[in-house]
């Protein structure tokens, strides 16, 4: 919860309540707060709607993250509900119970025995003061008849003696124009209470008055009588008219409960008509106490709620953080309760997963670390490792495998072993019973075409300690190389034998070839002249060839090694090329023409070897008029190493598939007179020179054969890349 | 839910307000009205003379006769004249007068500040309560041509005890007053 809002919800509670409470005392005391009553009522109302606002703010946004599915609500609502219906049923109930018992208990407050009692009592008290004024009325007009016939000298004495049973009462003699006459009774003021002019003007209207005054000396506390009456019949003989006056004070416990009687029948009569008031009163103040304390208990289960559900929602929070590694301890509040404990736990917890986590997290890297290892020892090995599960199906391999396949293990991963072209004919059910210690050989074809010969390996492993699967290890090594190195060999071996072993009687033979020619030559007859000759022709012309076939064997077989020079393809080209400038059929395409690449190599034996592939190029065209052979030299690029390359390409008949991969082994050709050492020694030397040779066939949009390429890389060049043409 | 509370919140302010402003609307109204009211000049002074005639409903006589003290209030501005804005009040006077029954001895008597003055006749009681002469004289400059007077008389029902003030809220023949009246001036 914001600050603003703690804040607003603090100064709105406080403000309710301390209204309330001056309500409540404004009720229970009428009198308190009466200017203000009005005021109170609108600030009320004001705050009941202001907390209105507040709670539904508040409820609105509980609801918000019921319905937004937040951890924790469905168990803030439930709370809320529970603690709002525990707060508002029973203020509903106490409103409801309230409101009857005041509806009742204001009825009680009248009752008809205690209007008629009053009433009564009223009326006596009325009666009692008419019979005093009747009384001094009477006295006063007997008084005024009595003085009639009593001379005015006689006045004093004859009113002693006829008010001498009255001693309280002011008895005032006096004519019209104001003379007293007579007085009898003065009070400590020594001077009678003369009648206004207003009374004399009332006395001149109608004869005599009575009434009942408040004395001047104590107008608040004391009740007087003043009766005043003419008389006429004065004895004296004077002509203005007699007045008598009595003031008879009305006794003054008399007075105090008249008072009484008149202000507890003026209070009753005010509150039986103010009833419908006070029962408002009440009404409003039971309204509003309601009001806040259904909203006050709806403010107080929602954070009530709210504040419990706090540190769950904490802990929510924590595991959450936890689950991205955060371990920060929870805040616990200064309230001692069981969620701090729960609190409590949970860092506990969160401090041993730290330690745990920090632990497995070493662990992870030395592991982690030391699998780097073994797959950098793994990527190293020139051995090719290939991990099978129990199905077959591709796990996990090293660089090397990858290299020795010629194909892209990773497209293979999951996937059976007989989608890798190597090992798809490959009865891998059979090799897995062969004891692992005795090695199997494989010859098969890349997805290039090019042979490939495998020693391997395989291993069955049960109990892993990884899980519980089977796995199949293969291991291998490419003997390709070796092989053809050892047949290479062989070839080279027994071309020496031959070439001793049969050399060596050749002179002989032609020799006794010539001589048996010349000694017979001129003894035979024609005939037999011409058989002799057509043999030792014969002998001869063999023996040529089979010197000529002795002494390439001796070059296959004693090739002599390479004496690396840097020389200039271009060169190289210019000085071959004119030697076949009379081969009017073919055409010669030079593309390496200014060229300035370069090549390490021995300049004779590449001499050689340019000489042979063009004659080969010659051979496979034949007797094609429009024959071409095409010369070219280009810079090769890729990721490993880049290449100069230099293809001779012709248009001739290609070569047939069959033959591609054995193309560079002795003594395969495909022409009648070829030993088929040719492109045997040809690849002797271009690898002596560390380069590589390959032989494909050249294919056109519809894949015929158009004819063949011979394509050396070189590794060893020097170039100006600006300076190469490329065809 | 929140509609229920709304409601029920809703119904209790209807009550509420029915209550105070609809109740009895249908009685009597007791009435005072300014006949005439006038100023007139004398002895270098002006006096505040006029006709007054108060009727007072049966519940107010009830009412007074069950002890109930009726305060009247009698008002006068001086206002001085301006174009745009409302005329400024530039001086008030004010009387209060407190008009009870004694139901014992039958006597109404007034108090006007501290003075007590008692009244056979409920007339002669309402007359010292809202009569307007001798009630106020003016020094001359505040009579001048720019400047106009007017006067009120109103009985003041916020005076009354608490819950009968309540009732006389909503209780018409408790509205008594003359409203603002413009006071002439003859010379």
């Amino acid at each position: 919860m914001s600050l603003m809002l703690r804040i607003t919800l603090i100064l709105v509670v406080l403000t309710a309540c301390i209204l309330l409470i001056v309500l409540s005392v404004s009720t229970a005391h009428t009198s308190q707060f009466d200017d203000e009553y009005a005021w109170l009522v609108v600030a009320n109302v004001v705050v009941t709607v202001l907390m209105s606002f507040v709670t539904l703010m508040i409820i609105k946004r509980a609801w918000g993250r019921y319905k937004k599915a937040v951890f924790g609500s469905k168990l803030m609502i439930r709370l809320s509900i529970g603690f709002a219906v525990i707060g508002i049923v029973p203020a509903a109930l106490v409103f409801i119970v309230s409101n009857q018992f005041l509806a009742r208990t204001i009825d009680t407050w009248f009752s008809n025995s205690v209007d008629v009692a009053l009433d009564s009592g009223y009326a006596l008290g009325r009666a009692t003061l008419d019979a005093i004024k009747t009384e001094v009325y009477s006295q006063t007009r007997q008084l005024a008849f009595d003085l009639g016939n009593i001379p005015k000298s006689e006045l004093p004495e004859v009113l002693d003696a006829m008010t001498n049973n009255n001693s309280e009462a002011e008895i005032t003699v006096l004519n019209e124009v104001g003379v007293i006459l007579a007085v009898k009774g003065l009070r400590k003021e020594l001077v009678p209470d003369l009648p206004s002019k207003g009374m004399l003007d009332r006395l001149k209207a109608i004869g005599s008055l009575v009434q009942i005054e408040s004395p001047s000396n104590d107008p608040h506390n004391s009740l007087q009588v003043r009766a005043i009456s003419y008389s006429n019949s004065f004895r004296s003989g004077e002509k203005v008219a007699l007045i008598v006056q009595w003031i008879e004070p009305i006794p003054k416990r008399l007075v105090k409960d008249l008072e009484a009687l008149n202000k507890g029948f003026n209070d009753y009569e005010q509150l039986l008509l103010g009833k419908k008031g006070i029962s408002q009163i009440y009404n409003v103040t039971l309204i509003f106490t309601m009001l806040l304390s259904v909203l006050g208990a709806l403010l107080a289960s929602v954070l009530l709620s709210s504040w419990l559900v706090g540190p769950i929602r904490s802990l929510e929070k924590a595991t959450k953080a936890v689950a991205i590694g955060d371990f920060r301890p929870l805040k616990k509040d200064k309230l001692n309760h069981e969620l701090n404990d729960l609190l409590a736990s949970f860092n506990e917890m969160m401090v041993k997963l730290n330690t745990a986590q920090s632990v497995a997290l070493e662990s992870a890297l030395q592991l982690k670390a030391s699998s780097r290892f073994f797959e950098k020892v793994l990527a190293h090995l020139t051995t090719g490792v290939i991990v099978f599960d129990q199905d077959w199906n591709l796990e996990q391999f090293n660089s090397s495998a990858q290299t020795i396949l010629g194909c892209d293990l990773v497209n293979n991963l999951e996937k059976s072993i007989k989608e890798i072209t190597v090992f798809s004919d490959l009865n891998f059910i059979e090799i897995i019973k062969q004891p692992p210690q005795k090695p199997q050989k494989i010859d098969s074809i890349r997805e290039d075409g090019s042979e490939l010969s495998l020693i391997f390996t395989a291993f069955l492993l049960s109990d892993t300690g990884f899980d519980d699967k089977r796995r199949v290890i293969l291991v291998f090594d490419d003997v390709t190389a070796l092989l053809a190195a050892q047949k290479s060999q062989a070839w080279a071996d027994m071309a020496r034998g031959l070439a001793h072993e049969i050399k060596n009687p050749l002179t002989p033979i032609q020799l006794s070839a010539e001589r048996l020619q010349k000694k017979l030559s001129g003894h035979l007859n024609e005939s037999e002249e011409a058989i002799l000759l057509k043999s030792t022709q014969m002998i001869v012309t063999q023996v040529t060839a089979l010197k000529t076939m002795i002494d390439e064997f001796q070059n296959y077989a004693r090739l002599p090694s390479a004496q690396p020079s840097i020389v200039l393809l271009d060169e190289i080209l210019i000085e071959i090329l004119p030697l076949y400038s009379s081969e009017f059929r073919i055409s010669f395409i030079n593309l390496c023409a200014g060229s300035k690449a370069m090549v390490k190599v021995d300049r004779d034996q590449l001499i050689q070897v340019v000489h042979n592939l063009i004659q080969n190029a010659q051979d496979a065209i034949g007797s094609n008029p429009q024959g071409e052979i095409k010369i070219i030299c280009k810079l090769i690029e890729s990721n490993l190493k880049n290449k100069v390359r230099l293809s001779v390409e012709d248009n001739g008949i290609g070569i047939q598939e069959n033959l591609l991969t054995k193309v560079f082994e002795p003594y395969i050709t495909t022409k009648s007179k070829g030993t088929g050492l040719g492109l045997a020694i040809v690849k002797k030397i271009v690898e002596e020179n560390k380069a590589e040779i390959s032989l494909s066939n050249k294919k056109n949009n519809k894949g015929q054969v158009i004819g063949a390429v011979a394509t050396i890389d070189f590794t060893n060049y020097f170039l100006k890349e600006n300076e190469i043409i490329y065809g | 839910m929140f509609q229920i509370i709304f409601k029920v919140l809703y119904y209790f302010f209807l009550v509420f307000s029915f209550n105070i402003t609809f109740a009895e609307d249908d009685r009597k109204q007791s009435k005072i009205i300014i006949e005439k009211v006038y100023l007139i000049e004398e002895q270098q002074k002006f006096s505040l003379s006029g006709d007054v005639s108060v009727t007072l409903e049966e519940t107010l006589i009830n009412a007074l006769v069950k002890g109930v003290t009726l305060e009247f209030i009698s008002e006068l501005e001086l206002l001085s004249a301006r174009r745009v804005f409302p005329d400024r009040i530039v001086k008030q006077w004010k009387r209060k007068a407190s008009l009870t029954y004694h139901g014992i001895t039958r006597r109404y008597y007034v108090k006007i500040r501290e003075k007590k003055i008692f009244f056979e006749s409920l007339t002669l009681a309402l007359a010292a309560c809202l009569g307007l002469k001798k009630w106020i004289k003016l020094k001359k400059k505040y009579v001048q041509k720019k400047n106009s007077m007017r006067v009120k008389l109103s009985l003041n029902i916020d005076s009354l005890p608490k819950p009968l003030a309540l009732v006389a809220a909503s209780d018409p023949a408790w509205k008594m007053t003359t409203g603002w009246v413009l006071v002439s001036v003859e010379e």
